[in-house]
């Protein structure tokens, strides 16, 4: 060993007394809470890792006992125990009695130490119940004991051993903190850092309070921060297989005032050389978010500092420099930005420096200002060679980088947009909205209606004290004879923003200036209808959720029949409706009759008839749904002597490709599990009950009306034929479009309070709708196709 | 409905997303929130339909 490796009393100077520490426990741990409770057991780590700084140890233990003290053990030099020569007592009592005591002031001993606020191993002593350190050196085994900080008795010999380092075991003070529990995963988080920034170390964290054996975790990483990033971004999509990463040590002068009490020299200036180590790893992800760690001598520096900084700088010059060399952002009017390059970014930035000032609030802020020059040298010339060495990576992070710029970019324009002045101010309402003279948005209403023939109509019919209408309308692009493209001009959007009033985009929405409580789509009954209708609720779904959440939100069903008889006109809003009604109107005066060979077995008319009818409807709309979904409700009958056999396989929803005869058992499976299959057994099973079941031809019905004698042999059989008696007398307008109703007939059936339906629109649903937009806007015919088979029920009831 | 809960996605950026406590629901961020409003402002949003698609035909002939 050279005289400058000695590590002895000599070494050891002392800064300050302890007195302090105990009655201003918080000055130096933070706090005494749980934080404060963990920083302890950090403190005493920190020392071990001084050790492995400087290269004398790479296996530290730190065991939780029983009682909540813990023993942290280290393989290292272990703390000496000569006699200092100023002080007159062993080393190792200085260094675990007297505050900033210890090796780390003397750049000889520790070239670079951390330690969480340099206050030493002394607080720990201070602040605990009991201490026991045990330190092994030079064959032997040395033991002091201190309660509350002050030693029982001198530092003994206690025995020998071949083994050397430092064992500490505390017990926190229940008069200092105010939690004496700690945490098995706040230790392990830190420990964890620690093995992911000394690469290769092992750290060991074992919990004792586990029943029946203890809880151990195993901390060491060969990669170092390269696994440390992998771990980070181990949930997320990585841009680059291949981390980036790069180590490199500079060295600089720096002028120093000598510290030390009891030193010659204290208080003069000197020359130290300084050596400053630069580690890095980083990944880009898919995601947004900005992700980056920066540790200054194992300190987690959650306030950044000059390392970051100059991280930063470098990185946003050596991705734009390389760009620019290879020509890779030809579609960018300008340079990358700083956001832009740290967009799904990963990084660890780990600086080991040999005097580390350590700023703000909780000293989380690395402030030395040589560190910022020489980061940034050392990540600029290591970037550019990792990128001139791995092409592929450099052209993936270009990419996802330029990426972020043209979002920023596009995101920039939209708020120019919005905040320019009088475009959406609501100031200047547009021309085509027709207002309402009410002024309490509470009572006002706002009709958003397709195309300005009905909108013309809305004009004229509404009650115009309170209702509101502005016509849109949907363009229509035909693109290349084989699209049909639907979209709301900018136009459209900007009109409707203003005429609601409450402003848009992500700062300037403000759902109290909203002038109208109920917001009503009102679109025709076609597909171009619900195509407007899907845009238009995806846009307030998108840019003013707050108003479908507060159901102001709604879409006005416009009818789609109108009926008449004689005198009597009556409107029809839904498929179903109709149905049911031409059921019960053409059921008047029939008679179904069942057949036994010649004899009549049972005969239905009136109420029991209409009961019957009921649930051959039910069965013929399962039918439809059974039906959209691929199958067939005869395929659901063929399962029901499989059913408990079926039962039995969990259906998981992952076997809807292969073919395999596993994976069509849990298709079926998945069927007996369905609401249709249990409503198929129900309804099989009244029909049943009746004597209903059409499963073989040999079953005779008839149906009588008047005159008609008509032979039945299937459920579509009856349902369409008493539908034809149900249309008799009546005459049917189907409206294909709002435009074809005048003011009045549009006042009376969709916009007066007293008689229209208003559906009001869930977040459920148009979270739904915006995943069927999603699709919809696409040009790919394939998902589409896919989406509009699997999701059909959905698409039936959105009408979509 | 036994069907699960879908997890929500950012519609500009797909990255997931949480409603609790997000200022920008249904997006990540400002930024994906401020994108998505420039393409509706410059009418980038469509609903594109093929010309002959079956599909489509098939959904009125159940409505009918």
């Amino acid at each position: 060993m050279t005289d400058k490796n000695k590590y002895d009393a000599s070494n050891i100077q002392i800064l300050e007394g302890l007195d302090a520490v105990r009655k201003r426990p918080a000055m130096y741990i933070g706090d005494t809470a749980a934080t404060g409770l963990h920083h302890l057991v950090y403190e005493v780590v920190d020392n071990s890792i001084d050790e492995v700084l400087s290269g004398y140890c790479n296996d530290i233990e730190v065991v939780i006992h029983h009682d909540n003290s813990v023993t942290v053990t280290d393989n290292g030099r272990g703390i000496p125990v000569d006699v200092h020569k100023i002080y007159k007592k062993s080393a190792l009592e200085i260094v675990m009695t007297v505050l900033h005591a210890g090796g780390k002031f003397d750049s000889d001993t520790y070239k670079v130490a951390g330690g969480l606020h340099g206050v030493g191993v002394s607080v720990v002593n201070a602040l605990s119940e009991w201490l026991e350190v045990e330190v092994m050196r030079d064959g032997k085994v040395f033991f002091q004991e201190y309660k509350k900080g002050k030693p029982v008795a001198l530092v003994g010999e206690i025995g020998k051993t071949k083994k050397q380092g430092t064992k500490i075991t505390f017990k926190p003070d229940g008069d200092v903190f105010e939690t004496l529990v700690y945490n098995f995963d706040t230790l392990a988080n830190r420990l964890r850092e620690l093995a992911f920034l000394n690469k290769g170390i092992t750290i060991t964290l074992k919990d004792e309070r586990e029943s029946p054996e203890p809880k151990v975790s195993v901390f060491c990483y060969k990669g170092g921060i390269v696994e440390f990033v992998e771990h980070l971004n181990r949930n997320k999509n990585p841009m680059h297989k291949k981390v980036i990463c790069f180590e490199r040590e500079k060295e600089v002068e720096k002028e120093i005032l000598a510290i030390g009490v009891g030193e010659k020299e204290s208080g003069t200036k000197k020359i130290v050389k300084e050596s400053v180590t630069v580690e890095i790893a980083m990944q880009y992800n898919d995601g947004y978010a900005e992700n980056i760690f920066s540790f200054a001598n194992n300190i987690n520096t959650r306030e950044g500092g000059t390392h970051l900084v100059g991280f930063k700088s470098a990185l946003t010059r050596a991705i734009n420099g390389y760009a620019k060399k290879n020509d890779l952002l030809k579609k960018l009017e300008e340079n990358l930005s700083g956001e832009d390059v740290r967009e799904g970014l990963t990084a660890v930035v780990s600086v080991k420096v040999s005097n580390p000032q350590f700023e703000g609030q909780t000293k989380g802020k690395l402030g030395n200002s040589e560190v910022k020059g020489i980061v940034e040298s050392i990540v600029n010339d290591g970037l550019d060679e990792f990128f001139e060495e791995n092409p592929p990576v450099a052209r993936a992070v270009i990419e996802k980088c330029e990426l972020a710029a043209k979002a920023r970019e596009a995101a920039r324009k939209a708020r120019d947009l919005t905040r320019r002045k009088g475009a959406l101010d609501s100031g200047s309402l547009p021309g085509k909205l027709a207002d309402c003279s009410e002024r309490n948005p509470e009572l006002c209403e706002i009709y958003l209606v397709e195309g300005d023939s009905a909108g013309g109509s809305a004009k004229q019919g509404r009650d115009r004290r309170f209702q509101a209408i502005l016509p849109l309308r949907g363009k229509i692009l035909n693109v290349e004879k084989a699209r049909l493209d639907k979209v709301l001009s900018s136009e459209e959007i900007r009109v409707m923003i203003a005429a609601i009033g409450a402003g848009v985009g992500s700062e300037d929405f403000d759902i109290k200036k909203a002038r109208y409580g109920k917001i009503i789509i009102m679109t025709d009954a076609d597909v171009d209808g619900a195509h407007i209708r899907t845009l238009l609720l995806t846009f307030f779904y998108r840019q003013m959720p707050q108003l479908v959440e507060q159901g102001h939100i709604y879409i006005a069903q416009p009818p789609l029949y109108k009926l008449k008889r004689g005198k009597n006109e009556q409107y029809i809003e839904k498929e179903e409706e109709m149905e049911d009604f031409l059921i019960k109107h053409g059921t008047e005066d029939v008679v179904f009759k069942e057949y036994k060979g010649k004899k009549v077995k049972e005969e239905y008319t009136g109420k029991k008839l209409q009961d019957i009818l009921d649930l051959l409807i039910l069965w013929k709309r399962l039918q439809r749904v059974i039906f959209r979904k691929g199958n067939t409700i005869e395929e659901y009958i063929a399962l029901f002597p499989f059913e408990e056999e079926l039962k039995k396989h969990k259906p998981n929803g992952e076997n809807g490709k292969t073919d395999s005869e596993e994976a069509r058992q849990i298709r079926r499976a998945e069927v007996v599990f369905s609401s249709e299959y249990k409503e198929v057994k129900d309804l099989h099973k009244k029909l049943s009950n009746l004597g209903l079941v059409f499963e073989d031809d040999s079953a005779v019905f008839q149906l009588e009306r008047e005159e008609e004698i008509i032979p039945v042999k299937s459920v579509d059989d009856i349902i369409d034929r008493i539908k034809i008696w149900g249309k008799k007398g009546l005459t049917i307008q189907r409206y294909k479009g709002l435009g074809e109703m005048n003011p009045e007939q549009l006042w009376s059936t969709t916009m007066d309070p007293e008689r229209r339906t208003i559906l009001q629109v869930k977040l459920e649903d148009v979270v739904l709708t915006d995943e069927i937009f999603t699709i919809l806007m696409g040009d790919q015919v394939e998902p589409r196709r896919e989406f509009i088979l699997k999701h059909a029920a959905h698409v039936r009831n959105l009408d979509i | 409905m036994d069907k699960k809960v879908n997890r929500l996605i950012c519609p500009v950026c797909k990255a997931a997303i949480i409603k609790e406590g997000n200022n920008y629901f249904p997006f990540c961020s400002p930024r994906c929130k401020d994108t998505d409003l420039y393409h509706w402002l410059t009418g980038k949003y469509k609903i594109s339909s093929p010309l002959k698609v079956e599909d489509e035909e098939d959904e009125e002939e159940d409505l009918s």
